[in-house]
């Protein structure tokens, strides 16, 4: 048996559908994008440091200007402060796709990041993953990272000329698509990587030895230690004879990456929440004028033996229930948004889902903003509009008794 | 025509002090009220030291003027208004002294309302509105509520529109839903501002007879009227000019 107070509450949200429908959607608008982006946030963080770590990642790198052998990635290997190196090649090509019966002025040169690795099948640092096509990569053929294959406008299968920085153009066919995440994504850089067999160097001009140098601190390192082992490997570098002209420091246990994704879901998040204040003005807006409206009502309530806090915990009620409804809209939808941006985050990132779970908590907020939000903001007209006396509600000594209108909350 | 809402023998009230209400004991004793207002223009005089007792049972109109301070005086009855001076005593509890919240809850239980214009919440129907003050007075279960409102609304005789909106129903049956509302709570004391001033003549004798059988049932009743005919048929009009009772019959 529903009590004569709450029928007038749920009469009044559906005797004026428009104005329910109004602000249950512009709650669930805010509780959705402040639910997708929780929940984005959480699974992209986790599954992208869950992506990182099976790469293992270096937690440093030198560039060297000339070449080096494996007696120096063993002579680093050995040091009591590095727990692993490995050496590889990398350097800048432009290459173009060849297109039949175009000719020369068929594409533009453009820039592609080439890596050689020696031993495709037993890399331990910074590991590169198939996806698809030959692994590893065949001898004079060329794989692509995935996310650089939209950039490059071409297909597996296809050719490419490739012009060497010796300004020799060699054909190399992409043979296959690799994972690379220890790069940023090309479409984020704005550079293509390929990867050629270690065997495929001098075939188009390039030293048979390494340039880059990777190498993983030993276990427990944090950004100091990391950058302290950086500084020996570089020492020891350049007491070997080789010029570094780039080192780079990765703070072990964080993904360079993360810092990048968080900034776009926080300037997301941001937007979720000016939406929600957006719906907490409308609310403030529609109870003000809701009051104005029932401000006799109130009176006659009043006079027939309603508390004020009675009356106060009908109008609460009513919000909640605005609330309650928006929840009802909001969390699976925020769910489903979480998934399309988690995928689309994580495909813009360049790593893969491997699970998609809508943590507890990012539930739990929602539920709490969804129902503070309405009730907070609603306070200000709730209290100020249930100050009026049963007698000037009812305007039985005229409206304005010389009271209303000198307290704080009514010159808000 | 009308039955008490409780089925109870004439009124047996009893004071704060535990005393029987006999003959010349009041229901209601005002004692010097003043009532001022800030108004735009200064401040208004409603009453001038106001003295009224009105006895358990008595049937009184309060007559005078527009602006002569009839509705100023009922909201002091009420309590819905403070004076600004002066005490009031309604059934032994001191309402001058009332605040707002202690003034509702005891209107709730002791005094019932019948304002001019009905003043029915219009997205509530004419049952939910008699079930709304047992509701905030709590004094009756939730699950008697709808049967005792019903039983009301069958003593006013509009049963049969119960599950209307107050707007499907006529001005003379929404003021008998007043009614069935004011007595939802059984309270002893009737206040009415006005009660027929929005109803054609015969609707107003309709209402008026209802009064009439309250007052038979032991209920007291301060009626506010501007209708001479009905101030003439009730036991002791009252008559009030700028804020002083300038004329008291029986």
């Amino acid at each position: 048996m529903i009590r004569a107070r709450w029928y007038k509450v749920l009469n009044d949200l559906w005797g004026n559908k428009t104005r329910t429908i109004l602000i249950v959607l512009s709650i669930a608008v805010g509780l959705f994008a402040v639910g997708m982006i929780v929940s984005s946030q959480a699974i992209l963080s986790t599954e992208l440091a869950k992506s990182y770590a099976t790469i293992n990642p270096s937690s440093g790198t030198l560039r060297t200007n000339e070449p080096f052998d494996d007696d120096f990635v063993q002579s680093v290997r050995r040091m009591p402060e590095v727990q692993d190196a490995e050496g590889r090649r990398s350097f800048g090509v432009r290459f173009r796709v060849r297109s039949e019966g175009a000719g020369d002025q068929a594409e533009e040169w453009r820039n592609l990041q080439v890596f050689a690795v020696p031993d495709y099948a037993n890399m331990r640092i910074n590991k590169i993953r198939p996806v698809s096509g030959a692994w590893p990569p065949p001898e004079h053929e060329l794989l692509i990272e995935r996310a650089a294959l939209q950039l490059i406008r071409a297909q597996v299968g296809d050719v490419v000329l490739i012009e060497t920085p010796g300004r020799q153009v060699r054909e190399m066919r992409i043979s296959g698509l690799v994972h690379d995440l220890s790069q940023l994504p090309a479409p984020i850089d704005g550079t293509p990587y390929g990867y050629i067999a270690f065997d495929t160097l001098e075939w188009i001009g390039e030293p048979r030895g390494y340039n880059e140098l990777h190498f993983v601190a030993r276990d427990g390192a944090d950004k100091d230690e990391a950058q302290r082992v950086v500084n020996l490997v570089k020492d020891k570098a350049e007491k070997s004879g080789l010029t570094i002209p780039m080192s780079m420091t990765a703070e072990p246990g964080q993904v360079p990456l993360n810092d990048v994704l968080q900034a776009i879901l926080l300037l997301l998040g941001v937007l979720g929440v000016l939406s929600l204040l957006l719906s907490a003005f409308l609310i403030v807006n529609t109870i003000s004028a809701l009051l104005a409206q029932q401000v006799r009502q109130v009176g006659v309530m009043k006079a027939i033996g309603a508390r004020t806090r009675q009356i106060m915990g009908m109008y609460l009620v009513m919000v909640l229930i605005y609330g309650v409804v928006a929840l009802l809209l909001a969390v699976p939808l925020g769910t489903l948004g979480a998934r399309a941006l988690s995928r689309y985050m994580a495909s813009l990132f360049n790593f893969d889902l491997t699970a998609f779970h809508v943590p507890p908590q990012a539930i739990v907020l929602q539920v709490v903003i969804g129902l503070a939000v309405p009730v907070l903001a609603s306070l200000v007209p709730i209290l100020s509009g249930l100050r009026v006396t049963a007698a000037q509600a009812m305007n039985t000594l005229g409206l304005n008794n010389g009271q209303f209108g000198k307290g704080f909350i009514d010159r808000l | 025509m009308f039955i008490s809402p409780l089925k109870s023998p004439a009124p047996a009230h009893i004071a704060q002090d535990g005393r029987r209400d006999e003959e010349g004991v009041p229901l209601i004793e005002l004692r010097q009220v003043v009532k001022k207002y800030q108004g735009a223009a200064g401040v208004v005089l409603a009453l001038r030291g106001v003295d009224l007792r009105v006895k358990v049972g008595e049937f009184v109109a309060i007559v005078g003027k527009s602006g002569s301070g009839k509705s100023t005086l009922v909201n002091m009855i009420t309590g819905i208004d403070r004076p600004t001076a002066g005490e009031i005593w309604v059934g032994g509890t001191a309402v001058h002294t009332l605040g707002e919240g202690q003034g509702a809850a005891w209107r709730g239980r002791h005094v019932a309302i019948v304002f001019q214009s009905f003043q029915l919440l219009p997205t509530l129907s004419v049952l939910q509105n008699v079930m709304l003050p047992m509701d905030f007075a709590d004094r009756y279960p939730v699950r008697e509520q709808r049967d005792r409102a019903m039983h009301l609304l069958e003593q006013v005789e509009i049963a049969e529109h119960a599950h209307k909106l107050p707007s499907a129903v006529s001005g003379g049956q929404q003021q008998r839903v007043a009614i069935a509302r004011a007595l939802a709570n059984d309270p002893p004391l009737l206040v009415a501002d006005e009660p027929t001033g929005n109803l054609d003549s015969s609707t107003a004798r309709s209402v008026f007879r209802v009064f009439e059988d309250l007052v038979d049932q032991g209920k007291t009743i301060v009626m506010v009227t501007h209708d001479k005919d009905l101030a003439q048929r009730v036991e002791r009009a009252v008559t009030l000019a700028d804020g002083e009772i300038v004329d008291d019959r029986a």
